[in-house]
């Protein structure tokens, strides 16, 4: 197995940690990313990258701590990093520095080896997947986003190993590879630029690369543009309460940053605690509504472990309406009042782990019948589904949000925003609407959903960046979610 | 022999797979150390927040064959020591160019001499491990004795070798350093420092001192004073709305590709787009600033270029690639901050006469979400949820705001002025015409 490689730098690492009396937590990373932009049938830029590295976490016996990594993963690279993160940890020892006895009190959790979750299938080389995004291109033919319209598809494969290794004799490896297939459209109607995007995720590029993915990214890509075009010239809507429609894409923004954030145990301000404990037992919504969190096999996150070498669970953050618990770390969840979840992740061997999401999503235990394609659902579907779910008023102002363009939320304060591609008035026969925010607070957000309708949709993905370390991040919910109007969730749009 | 040199050698001897060997080349390579320290919750160091160093080599090396493949690859360390060995992947790598050109590579030219280079922050980064953590103690110190009840900060140093290189004779070897602090006072109030020289004893002092003054005004909430005139955005907001608004419209790749809400013929006709007495302007030869390095990355020298000139498109930002698409010299890009500045032929007016015009609204010190708004709209609608109240002319409580419009709109009305903000370089931008401003 690929780990094996470095059993003489873990022997090094541990040799030189027993040597100086620390603890250590080492974690070596092997990663290849290819990125391949192709634009309007030619390739804009082919691109790979390869790490490998250590990062090493050292403790004092006193639970000082000092961190050191390095990108040579050489047994005597690897001796160095662990001295020079000794020596940062008595230079911590020095002062009045924050201490954890967390990794002593821990549990061995033995030799571990995790088969990859890949298909086995060669990857292409640059020239066949160059020709192949080209062809994806040509599938979009007719796309009307205004003249001068242009294409811009990127391919991202991503190969990445991990092996953590404690001083308890906990050595871990697995794997966690991904891949996306991205189109991204821009185009000026009467001097309005315009843009739509769409994408399909998963594991294993060659996977994306079938005619079935294609065409899920054809249909999708479609669909958003017909979206954008529609709202190119439409006037803002009115800033304001109103029913909010989201799509799956935007649900997973909702769970990941206005949610599965404020449950994270070194969040020590978050709303969803009280006096610095997780408030467990709050009911937060109806009780049709669950919130949970793990990786999901084939999708485009997965972490079996954590990044300090425990077992990463599965849990529902919130159930059935109640919150039920938090996303734990080894260093702060038993300050946070919630366990161990094995929970923490890093964007490299360069990072100190903390808590993080992988797959989250939201359920709806009763959710409705979408009768459509959830790829390719236009303003008048997402009107027939509410209307078959009893949930179209005419009287009542509702807006369906489309195209999801990334949010970010506050877990101190509790408030987040969202960007969209397009808004329909469904209250006005969907009449189409400018790009519009959504912004608001979570707990209201969490507390007004009221149904879900169609399948579960949870390959909407994104990039995480708390504290600037970029994770991969996934989830979503049913195709459509339902918000019931609240004076703390607004939509408005620049006029 | 410096890893860049022996990386030169190798190359030089046009290394070949198959029937296909290398006849151009280039890299940049950035090889360094870095520390970093934080404070949690008023405690230094920590799980998280511990003292930590890091050694790190990176950069792109970009590989030209024979038979008119590219190869473009991010350097790692293994692929710098032993290139040999990744001969066969570069090359499967390889894929024909965008309308079969290659992309064009420098030659040997002048550089500016750019400040990069503080000798005190270097110690700082390969010297005591304690200094981090010794430069925190003191912001903790001063930030409480302040007044200020909980305090989180990060700070980063790094020193870093660079060379850039081609194999049409274009070297440039530099070293640089940097440092960065954000701070904290009691979740609310912010402040931040960011250069390539180690902040001075007032600097600090400056940083204490921006905390304890707003957080207890920020730590009372306040109404929007009723009929609001408007907002005053600081500096790094500005950088903000710049970065994410105006300048994605500049990227000649962005016009290129239709991507951006001008064209070429708007660029060509120098059409007027804000107000004639503003210039935006990109300068990577500012001593000490972040943005600021002899050449980019693909060899193209420092300099300063204005981006719009008397409120005309002057200049987009262009690469070497689409510079030779279009017959243009390619433009210096700035790599940090500042990445635009806006200066204007106007007297600026200073923070406390601001506060005094604008009477009524808001002092915006920072504006979550800006990425998700639309670039090529140059529009926002947003909250502010720490806007700070100003009513009488003075600043008061925290005030939560939405707030709605269009920079390139702001930057055209007559009543915009920039605002001068001691300890900053750059400017704010009080905005009385054309904001919607709402109670969120």
């Amino acid at each position: 197995m690929w780990a094996d490689r470095y059993d003489d730098a873990v022997e090094a690492a541990l040799a030189v940690a027993r040597s100086r009396g620390l603890s250590i937590i080492l974690r070596i990373q092997e990663l290849r990313e290819r990125r391949v932009v192709v634009v309007d049938g030619g390739v804009e830029r082919q691109r790979t990258a390869r790490v490998a590295g250590v990062g090493v976490h050292a403790l004092t016996p006193d639970g000082a701590i000092g961190f050191a990594s390095v990108d040579d993963a050489a047994p005597e690279a690897v001796r160095t990093a662990v001295m020079q993160a000794g020596e940062m940890a008595e230079a911590a020892r020095s002062l009045d520095t924050a201490r954890t006895q967390a990794l002593a009190e821990l549990e061995s959790a033995g030799r571990v080896r995790v088969e990859g979750p890949t298909s086995g299938a060669a990857e292409p080389g640059a020239d066949a997947l160059a020709r192949r995004l080209v062809e994806a291109q040509a599938a979009l033919d007719g796309v009307d986003l205004g003249p001068g319209c242009t294409v811009r598809t990127t391919l991202l494969a991503v190969d990445e190993a991990w092996r953590i290794v404690r001083s308890d004799g906990t050595d871990v490896a697995f794997e966690t590879p991904r891949a996306s297939l991205r189109h991204d459209l821009s185009g000026q109607l009467d001097g309005t630029v315009a843009r739509a995007g769409a994408n399909v995720s998963g594991i294993d590029p060659a996977a994306l690369l079938t005619d079935e993915a294609v065409g899920r990214l054809t249909r999708r890509a479609r669909r958003a543009a017909d979206d954008a075009r529609l709202a190119a010239h439409a006037p803002a809507a009115r800033s304001g309460s109103y029913r909010i429609v989201i799509r799956h894409t935007l649900a997973k923004g909702l769970a990941h940053e206005a949610i599965g954030h404020l449950c994270e145990s070194d969040i020590d301000g978050s709303v969803l605690l009280r006096g610095g404990k997780i408030r467990l037992g709050e009911r937060l919504a109806r009780e049709t509504v669950s919130v949970v969190d793990g990786p999901l096999p084939g999708e485009y996150v997965q972490q079996p472990w954590s990044a300090n070498g425990i077992e990463r669970r599965t849990v529902a953050l919130v159930k059935d309406g109640v919150l039920m618990a938090g996303l734990g770390d080894l260093f702060s969840a038993d300050l946070a009042g919630m366990p161990i979840t094995g929970a923490c992740r890093a964007s490299s061997f360069r990072d100190r782990p903390t808590p993080r999401m992988t797959n989250i999503r939201i359920e709806v235990a009763d959710a409705s019948p979408l009768g459509a394609d959830p790829d390719d659902l236009a303003p008048e579907d997402v009107m027939a589904a509410l209307d078959r779910a009893g949930l179209l008023d005419r009287r009542q102002p509702t807006i369906y949000l489309s195209g999801y363009r990334g949010g970010t939320a506050h877990p101190r304060r509790g408030d987040f925003i969202f960007g969209t591609d397009a808004a329909f008035d469904l209250g006005d026969g969907g009449a189409p609407r400018a790009p519009a925010s959504f912004t608001g607070l979570a707990e209201r957000a969490l507390a007004a959903i009221v149904a879900g309708i169609g399948p579960l949709c949870t390959d909407a993905i994104g990039t995480c960046t708390k504290d600037g370390s970029g994770v991969s991040s996934s989830g979503g919910s049913h195709a459509l979610l339902v918000l019931d109007p609240d004076p703390d969730l607004v939509v408005s749009a620049a006029r | 022999m410096t890893l860049a040199d022996a990386l030169i050698e190798w190359l030089e001897r046009r290394p070949a797979v198959d029937d296909a060997d290398i006849v151009g080349w280039r890299f940049s390579m950035a090889e360094g150390d870095g520390v970093r320290a934080g404070i949690r919750a008023s405690r230094l160091g920590g799980p998280y927040e511990g003292p930590g160093v890091t050694r790190r080599l990176v950069g792109t090396l970009e590989l030209h064959w024979s038979d008119g493949l590219v190869t473009l690859r991010g350097l790692d360390r293994r692929a710098v020591v032993q290139p040999a060995q990744e001969l066969v992947e570069l090359r499967n790598d390889a894929v024909a160019p965008r309308r079969g050109r290659l992309p064009p590579l420098a030659g040997p030219t002048a550089l500016p001499e750019v400040e990069t280079f503080d000798p005190a922050v270097a110690r700082a980064v390969t010297g005591d491990a304690g200094t981090g953590l010794h430069t925190l103690e003191r912001l903790l110190e001063r930030s409480r004795s302040g007044g200020i009840r909980r305090v989180d900060a990060v700070m980063r140093a790094s020193r870093t070798a660079r060379t850039v290189a081609t194999s049409r004779g274009f070297r440039a070897d530099w070293h640089d350093t940097a440092c960065s602090i954000e701070l904290w006072g009691d979740e609310i109030a912010g402040a931040s420092y960011g250069r390539r020289c180690l902040p001075t004893a007032s600097d600090l002092d400056r940083l204490a001192e921006e905390i304890a003054t707003l957080a207890p005004c920020l730590s009372k909430a306040q109404d929007l004073p009723s009929d609001p005139r408007g907002v005053l955005f600081m500096p790094n907001v500005v950088h903000g709305l710049l970065e994410r608004l105006v300048l994605p419209n500049l990227s000649g790749r962005a016009i290129r590709d239709g991507r951006s809400l001008f064209s070429r013929a708007d660029l060509e006709e120098r059409r007027q787009i804000i107000r004639a007495d503003l210039d935006l302007v990109v300068d990577t030869t500012l001593p000490f600033e972040l943005a600021s390095a002899p050449c980019s990355s693909e060899g193209v020298p420092a300099g300063r270029v204005a981006l719009i000139a008397a409120g005309r498109l002057a200049s987009p930002m262009v690469d070497p690639a689409t510079a030779a698409d279009w017959g243009l010299a390619p433009t210096p890009i700035p790599n940090g901050k500042p990445p635009a500045m806006l200066t204007s032929a106007l007297p600026t007016i200073d923070y406390d006469e601001a506060l005094t015009v604008l009477e009524r609204g808001v002092v915006v010190r920072d504006l979550p979400g800006l990425h998700t708004q639309p670039a090529r709209r140059a529009a926002y609608a947003l909250v502010a949820p720490d806007a700070q109240a100003v009513a009488g002319g003075t600043g008061r409580g925290r005030c939560a705001v939405r707030l709605a419009g269009g920079l390139l709109d702001h930057l055209r009305q007559p009543s915009t002025r920039p605002v001068h903000v001691p300890g900053d370089p750059s400017v704010g931008l009080l905005v009385l015409t054309g904001v919607e401003l709402l109670p969120a």
